[in-house]
């Protein structure tokens, strides 16, 4: 029994502690100026949505967004289009130098960003990638590609080969079968890893606020982190365009719950 | 099934694109490593491994990655703690239980930088309730200019965002042990710690070990929420190697030690990656 309240009492204190930071995002994003830096309170004594404003209708924080969801739906498409064939490979052939390769795809996965900095710095500069949309899609497909294979990967191997056979024997040549069988019993493994995808582009910040400078590249992360390097800041907006950056991986995190230890483990948790 | 199709056709866009933005940047970063090239307009002058010895003679390397792995070592013996303890309490798949799972799933997938900036609103001396409330309390909570208050408030950040995906994990390795082991356990009439030890600690092991590994490569090349919550940190408490690479890149334009800085942090990861690939890939199949 008295373990019982014991346990109950700790996951109160850390669901409190979980939500806390985010409730209190909402709270300053709808506090005025000087509420903010007066008093403490828990809800705000005149909630104003004027902090919304500049972020969503003012000022070029709706290109940031456009330009967020371009770079992160792309992303998601072209991670599936060329991860799908390569994951089916890894999955269903065997041929030499298979695990290698799928090691030293993953190897990249883990790489620390910071450390390609100064190379793709230059060399975006000089292939004219640099301050373009396609220059920060290609970027992220470093860590994503290899992310999307394994996981595609994963649920390959886990579904029965008869149906291909199958399929063979009546006759479907190979990309038949891998249009009419596999994709559709993929679909839903195709959609997961698609927003998985779509949330770590939309999350990058490294790149996405050194390699654009103009409003037709910049993506939100990165108007949010020069937003926040002004020495002269408005920490309402801070907070609603904080939130604003949160909202769609929020939303997409409760979708993909079933599938976080999996994908965020490389699989060996289940 | 006789192959149908040539593996190498449906890898060979995956393996491209990868290949390009993998082995030309660590090319490209070891031919500017043997340079001394500031941006600043000079032409580079060719050094050899002169960047690769002032690196080593170059205390603040040290000091970066000391700071990194006391940092990853605190973070970690908090968040698998804590992991462990509410994974046992909330495993049982009850209605109550899964809301509660679902309700602290949100931290986990948010961008880091705006992890980094509602810490930055909690924590910051002027606007932060954590130290306008300590300050009630007559203490002074700074992360600007206590190197102390600095790391800690990292390691806070970190445990709120990380600590949830180690309940899951834990949650879902625990839920995984047969019942039939427990239930064998108690009709031996064996003590609940006796049980833990025997039944649970082991059955939680490799979900444990694959979590420390992956938790600790992420560590260690933290960035985003750092840059934003307190940069190098006073006394350069938090300047990480990221970080550190970061700022010699950009503030000193030092292009030719910065390569340099880049491919030795690489290497570590690089190793620590490769162990817990074979942790992973091995033990499974």
């Amino acid at each position: 029994m008295k373990t019982k309240v014991a346990s109950i009492i700790l996951v109160i204190i850390f669901v409190i502690f979980i939500v806390f930071p985010l409730y209190w995002l909402l709270n300053t994003s709808l506090k005025s100026r000087l509420e903010i830096i007066s008093e403490l309170t828990l809800w705000p004594t005149n909630p104003v949505l004027t902090n919304y404003h500049r972020p969503l209708f003012e000022d070029v924080y709706g290109m940031y967004i456009r330009n967020s969801f371009i770079i992160a739906i792309t992303e998601a498409v072209l991670c599936i289009v060329i991860g799908l064939p390569a994951a089916y490979a890894f999955s269903r052939i065997k041929f030499k130098g298979n695990n290698h390769l799928l090691f030293w795809l993953l190897t990249n996965r883990m790489a620390p960003p910071a450390a390609f900095l100064i190379p793709y710095y230059v060399m975006y500069v000089s292939l004219k990638l640099f301050d373009t949309l396609q220059g920060l899609i290609i970027i992220n497909s470093i860590a994503n590609l290899p992310f999307t294979i394994w996981l595609l990967k994963g649920f390959i191997d886990g579904i029965p080969r008869d149906i291909e056979e199958a399929a063979i024997v009546d006759g479907y040549s190979f990309w038949q079968m891998f249009l009419r069988i596999i994709i559709p019993v993929l679909k839903p493994a195709i959609f997961v890893s698609g927003l998985f995808v779509f949330a770590f582009t939309w999350n990058e910040m490294l790149f996405a606020s050194l390699f654009t400078t103009s409003p037709s590249a910049m993506p939100l992360t990165g108007g949010l982190l020069h937003y926040l390097s002004q020495t002269w800041v408005n920490w309402g907006e801070i907070a609603a365009l904080t939130l604003i950056t949160m909202l769609p991986v929020l939303v997409v995190v409760f979708y993909l719950q079933k599938y976080l230890v999996r994908a965020l483990t490389f699989g060996a948790v289940r | 099934m006789k192959r149908m199709v040539n593996p190498w056709i449906l890898i060979a866009p995956a393996v491209i694109l990868v290949g390009f933005n993998a082995f030309a940047p660590i090319f490209y970063a070891a031919y500017l490593s043997a340079l001394k090239y500031y941006m600043t307009g000079l032409p580079p002058v060719f050094i050899g491994y002169d960047n690769f010895v002032a690196l080593m003679n170059d205390p603040t390397v040290w000091r970066s990655l000391g700071m990194g792995f006391a940092f990853t070592a605190t973070c970690l013996t908090l968040e698998l703690s804590l992991g462990l303890v509410f994974a046992l309490i909330l495993y049982k798949d009850t209605t109550l239980n899964r809301v509660i799972r679902t309700i602290i799933t949100s931290p986990i997938l948010l961008p880091p930088l705006t992890v980094g900036a509602t810490w930055l609103l909690l924590l910051r001396s002027d606007i932060g309730p954590i130290p306008r409330l300590l300050s009630q309390l007559g203490i002074t909570w700074s992360i600007g200019s206590d190197p102390l208050h600095a790391f800690f408030s990292a390691v806070i950040m970190d445990v709120w965002h990380w600590t949830p995906f180690i309940i899951l994990v834990l949650t879902a390795a625990r839920a995984a042990i047969q019942p039939e082991l427990y239930e064998a356990a108690m009709v031996d009439g064996a003590s609940s710690w006796h049980i833990f030890r025997r039944i649970t600690l082991p059955g939680l092991k490799y979900a444990f070990l694959v979590v420390f590994l992956i938790r600790m490569i992420d560590s260690l090349k933290i960035f985003d929420e750092i840059w934003i919550l307190t940069s190098e940190g006073p006394y350069k408490v938090t300047n990480f190697m990221s970080i550190y690479i970061v700022k010699t890149t950009l503030s000193q334009l030092n292009m030719g030690y910065g390569a340099a800085l880049s491919l030795f942090f690489l290497y570590i990861t690089l190793i620590l990656t490769f162990l817990t690939l074979k942790v992973i890939t091995g033990e499974r199949r």
